[in-house]
C-alpha cells in the first residue's frame, strides 16, 4: 500500500468502515511508515478532542415558546392580508347591492307621490315599472304601499 | 427534537448564541413558509440542515463584510443540566479543545460544514452530500483537508507534536 492509498481509505479506517482484510494491509502500512501513523494517530486525536468541545443544548420548552411566538406572528402576518382582501373584495361586491337595497329604493317611490296620485286615481308608474322598483323595495316596504293603495281605493 | 440540531449546527457554524437562536428561528419560518415546496424525495431533517447551512453561509459572509465583533453571553439563556458536561478538564484539556475550536473557526464555510455535519452531528457522507448538494467525493475530500488544515495548524501552534 502506498501513502497515497493510505490517504484516501484513512477516514474510512476512522470510522470502522474497513474490512477485515483491508485493515490489515493498511496496519501493515503503519507499521512501516511513520508519516502515516502519525496522520492518522493525529487525525483520530483531534477528532476526540473535537468532542469535547462545549456543548450548549437548550431546554425544550425554550424552543415551543420561541417556535411558538415566531409562528403566531408569521399566522397573523399571513392572515392580515388575505382578511384585509377579503374585506375589500367583500364590500366591492357586496357594496352597490347594499346600497341599491338600503338607499335607492325608498327613494324610488317616495310613498307621498303614490298617495298623492293614489287620490287623483292614477298611479306614478306603469305595471313594469312597479313590478320593477318593488325588487328594489323590502317586502314591508311594498306591502305598505299596497295596504295604503288598497284602503283608499 | 430538530430544534436543538438545529442550533447546534448554527451554534457551531457562528459561533454566536444570538445569531444561532436567529438562524434556528429563520430555519423553522423558511420550512414552515415552503412547507408546499418540499416533496418528501430526502429527509426533512436533511432539509432542515440544507436551510440551515446556506443561512449560516449567508451569515458568515454577511458577517464577514460587517467585521462585526460580538462577545458571547450565555448567562441568559436556559441551558439543560448537561449543558456543563466536560467543564471538569484539566487546563492542558482544555487548551487543546480551545485551540481546535479555533482550527474549525478558521475553516472556510464549506470546510466547516462538513466539518461540523460529520463530527458533531454524525451525519454520513451520503447525507452530507445531500444537505450540501455535493458529490459523496468532494465531501470526503473537504473533509480531509479541513483535518488536515487543523493539523497543520496545530503543529505550528505546538498543540501537535508529530511529524508531518
Amino acid at each position: 500500500m502506498r501513502c497515497k492509498d493510505f490517504e484516501k481509505r484513512i477516514l474510512d479506517l476512522i470510522d470502522g468502515k474497513i474490512d477485515f482484510k483491508e485493515k490489515k494491509f493498511i496496519e501493515r502500512h503503519i507499521q512501516v511508515c511513520d508519516r502515516c501513523k502519525n496522520l492518522y494517530n493525529d487525525f483520530v486525536f483531534i477528532l476526540e478532542k473535537a468532542k469535547g468541545i462545549h456543548h450548549l443544548e437548550l431546554k425544550e420548552e425554550f424552543w415551543k415558546s420561541k417556535l411558538d411566538l415566531v409562528f403566531e406572528r408569521r399566522i397573523h402576518k399571513f392572515l392580515l392580508k388575505p382578511v384585509l382582501i377579503g374585506v375589500f373584495l367583500f364590500f366591492l361586491i357586496v357594496g352597490p347591492l347594499i346600497k341599491r337595497v338600503y338607499f335607492l329604493s325608498p327613494q324610488k317611490i317616495p310613498v307621498s307621490v303614490v298617495k298623492t296620485d293614489v287620490f287623483n286615481h292614477e298611479l306614478p308608474f306603469t305595471e313594469d315599472e312597479i313590478i320593477k322598483y318593488s325588487d328594489y323595495m323590502s317586502e314591508k316596504e311594498v306591502e305598505k304601499i299596497l295596504d295604503f293603495f288598497f284602503s283608499n281605493f | 427534537m430538530y430544534a436543538n440540531k438545529i442550533y447546534s449546527l448554527a451554534y457551531k457554524m457562528v459561533n454566536n448564541h444570538e445569531d444561532a437562536i436567529d438562524i434556528v428561528q429563520e430555519v423553522f419560518l423558511r420550512a414552515y413558509k415552503n412547507w408546499d415546496n418540499f416533496k418528501g424525495l430526502s429527509k426533512f431533517s436533511t432539509y432542515l440542515y440544507r436551510v440551515a447551512v446556506n443561512l449560516c453561509y449567508d451569515f458568515l459572509r454577511k458577517k464577514k463584510r460587517e467585521k462585526k465583533i460580538e462577545n458571547l453571553n450565555y448567562e441568559n439563556y436556559p441551558f439543560s443540566s448537561n449543558s456543563n458536561s466536560g467543564v471538569e478538564e484539566n487546563l492542558m484539556e482544555e487548551r487543546i479543545i480551545k485551540e481546535i475550536k479555533n482550527e474549525i473557526d478558521n475553516l472556510t464555510e464549506k470546510q466547516k460544514a462538513v466539518f461540523i455535519l460529520k463530527t458533531f452531528e454524525d451525519l454520513k457522507y451520503e447525507e452530507i452530500a445531500k444537505i450540501l448538494k455535493k458529490r459523496v467525493g468532494t465531501i470526503k475530500a473537504t473533509y480531509f483537508q479541513s483535518l488536515q488544515k487543523i493539523r497543520e495548524n496545530l503543529r505550528k501552534k505546538g498543540v501537535i507534536k508529530n511529524e508531518m
